[in-house]
C-alpha cells in the first residue's frame, strides 16, 4: 500500500501508526564490505546532505563484516531530519566481470587494448544474477547492459 | 580534504558503466543517483516513506554519476582529470548502451561542506536516565534540565554522537554499574562520549582506546570540554596492544563491531578484576548468538543482553 498524506506528519497502514518520513535523496554508492570510512565516496556523497557519515559507517561495517573482500553497491534513503536506511544490492556488473576473468582492474584505454574475452553465457550468468538489481525489463536487456559494461571496460564478448 | 566532484549525466542503463570506467580513470570513489532507484523506492517504500517529487524529478536523464578527485590549486590537474573523463566516457559511449548526453560538469567541494554539514541537524538530546549529550557549539546555551547531567561532545569524524542505539545501550549499563573510585577501560572510545560518562559517574580513572588519531584527538578534546581530562586517559591502540600487562579494570566498554569483539575476547580476561563487567556493543541481533559464545568461552559469565531496533549490548561478569 503506498500513501502519499497531504499533511506528511503521519501515515496509516493497517493498524499502526508511523511517522511520515520524506525522502531527501537516494543515493547508490560502492563500498568495500566492512570497510567503510569518511574518505570519498561515504564523506561527500552522505556528508552534503547532512547525514552523520560516522554514523553510517558504523552500521554499513557491522551489517557487511562478515563479506570481506566483496565491493557492494549500497542505496541510501536520506530523510528530511536526516536520519537515513541502506539497502544492499548485488555486487557491481563491473566487479562481476573482473572476477569471471580473474583481473584487477578494466582496461584504461578500451579500445585499443583489451583485458579478455568472456562467453556469451558467462554474460547471461552474470545477468540473471544482477536481474533483481539492474531495474532491466527482461533477462536480455539485463544482458545487454552487462555486455555494455563490459566493452567499456576493454574486454570481449564473443559468442 | 577538498575534492573536485566530477558529475556526468547519463541514463539508468549506462550508470554501472560509466561508474565502472571513471574508477578505472583514478577516482577517488563513485557515487551514483540514479532515478531508477527512486521509481523502485517508490513502487514499494518502506512504511511512512512519503517520496518527494523534486528528488523524481532529478537527474534529467536518469543518473547522474559523481566522480571524486582530491583538489589542488594546480587547475591543470583537474583538466588532465577531465580529459581522461572525456576519453573513456567516448569508449561508453561506443559500447553499444543508451548513454544520454554523457555531458561532463565539475564542482570544488571543500572539506567543512561535507564533513560538517550533518552538525546543523545534531542538537542536545537525553540519552539515558541521566545523561543528556549537548553538542559543544550548544553548550553556551544549554540550561540544566532535572537532574540531568550533561555530556558535551564535539564529535569530528568520530563515531559516538550519543544518538545511536549502541551508545545509548552502553550508557544505560554504565549507568547501573559504574560505581565511586572504579577503574574503568574503553576500547574503540570514539568521541569519548563512554568514557566521558563515566568519568561524570565518579569513575577513578578512565583509559580510553582507539586506533584512529582522529578519534584520539576527538576524545581527548571531549575530556577537556567536559573537565574530565585529569581522569580520562585517551591512547592510540590497536585494541589492547596500548594497555600495560599489570593493568586490571572493574568495567570495561566496547562499543566495536562483533568481528573485533571476536578479537579482543581472548586475552580481556587478563585486564579484568575479578567480577569485573564487560559491555560490548555495536552487534547486530543476528550477531548476538556468537558473542554470547565467545565470551562464555573467554570466562565471562552472567550474561544479560539487551535489545534497541536491531542492536544489541552484551553485558557480562568475569570469572564468576
Amino acid at each position: 500500500m503506498h500513501l502519499r498524506p497531504s499533511i506528511p506528519h503521519c501515515v496509516r497502514e493497517s493498524e499502526v501508526c508511523y511517522v511520515a518520513k520524506r525522502v531527501m535523496k537516494v543515493v547508490k554508492l560502492q563500498v568495500s564490505a566492512g570497510k567503510a570510512t569518511p574518505a570519498p565516496p561515504i564523506g561527500p556523497a552522505l556528508g552534503q546532505a547532512g547525514v552523520n557519515i560516522m554514523q553510517f559507517c558504523k552500521e554499513f561495517n557491522a551489517q557487511t563484516a562478515d563479506q570481506p573482500g566483496m565491493v557492494i553497491p549500497v542505496v541510501i534513503t536520506v530523510y528530511e531530519d536526516r536520519s537515513f536506511t541502506f539497502e544492499l544490492k548485488t555486487p557491481p556488473a563491473s566487479v562481476l566481470l573482473k572476477k569471471a576473468l580473474g583481473i584487477v582492474s578494466g582496461s584504461g584505454e578500451p579500445n585499443k587494448k583489451k583485458v579478455g574475452t568472456l562467453s556469451r553465457a558467462k554474460v547471461r550468468e552474470i545477468a540473471e544474477l544482477k536481474m533483481v538489481d539492474l531495474n532491466a525489463a527482461d533477462v536480455e536487456a539485463a544482458m545487454r547492459m552487462v555486455e555494455g559494461t563490459a566493452r567499456s571496460m576493454g574486454i570481449v564478448v564473443a559468442d | 580534504m577538498d575534492l573536485w566532484r566530477i558529475t556526468v549525466s547519463t541514463t539508468s542503463e549506462a550508470s554501472d558503466a560509466v561508474g565502472a570506467v571513471l574508477e578505472a580513470a583514478g577516482a577517488l570513489g563513485v557515487e551514483i543517483e540514479d532515478q531508477a532507484d527512486v521509481t523502485a523506492k517508490k513502487a514499494a517504500p518502506s512504511p511512512g516513506e512519503w517520496i518527494d517529487d523534486e528528488v523524481l524529478a532529478l537527474p534529467p536523464e536518469g543518473a547522474f554519476v559523481h566522480a571524486y578527485i582530491e583538489s589542488s590549486d594546480d587547475q591543470a590537474v583537474q583538466g588532465a582529470f577531465v580529459d581522461r573523463v572525456k576519453t573513456v566516457l567516448e569508449r561508453v559511449a561506443g559500447s553499444g548502451l543508451r548513454t544520454g548526453s554523457l555531458t561532463v560538469t565539475v564542482q570544488t567541494l571543500a572539506a567543512s561542506e561535507y564533513l560538517d554539514a550533518w552538525r546543523q541537524y545534531y542538537h542536545a538530546q537525553a540519552v539515558s536516565e541521566r545523561f543528556v549529550v549537548v553538542p559543544v557549539w550548544e553548550a553556551g546555551e544549554w540550561r540544566p534540565e532535572g537532574d540531568k547531567t550533561p555530556l558535551f561532545i564535539d564529535p569530528g569524524v568520530a563515531f559516538g554522537t550519543g544518538t545511536h542505539q549502541t551508545t545509548a545501550l552502553c550508557l544505560r549499563e554504565l549507568e547501573r554499574a559504574a560505581r565511586s573510585g572504579m577503574h574503568v577501560l574503553d576500547v574503540g572510545t570514539g568521541t569519548g562520549i563512554l568514557a566521558v560518562a563515566a568519568a561524570k559517574l565518579a569513575a577513578r580513572e578512565i583509559v580510553a582506546l582507539d586506533i584512529d588519531e582522529h578519534a584520539v584527538r576527538a576524545a581527548r578534546n571531549n575530556a577537556l570540554q567536559n573537565g574530565v581530562s585529569d581522569r580520562v586517559q585517551v591512547r592510540v591502540s590497536n585494541l589492547l596492544s596500548g594497555v600495560p600487562r599489570e593493568r586490571r579494570f572493574d568495567i570495561v566498554t566496547a562499543n566495536l563491531l562483533a568481528d573485533l569483539i571476536g578479537r579482543l575476547l581472548p586475552e580481556l580476561g587478563e585486564y579484568m578484576n575479578p567480577d569485573g563487567l564487560l559491555i560490548v556493543s555495536g552487534i547486530v541481533q543476528r550477531q548476538v548468538e556468537d558473542t554470547v559464545v565467545a565470551m562464555r568461552t573467554a570466562g565471562f559469565s552472567d550474561l544479560r543482553v539487551e535489545l534497541m531496533d536491531d542492536w544489541a549490548v552484551v553485558v557480562g561478569r568475569y570469572g564468576v
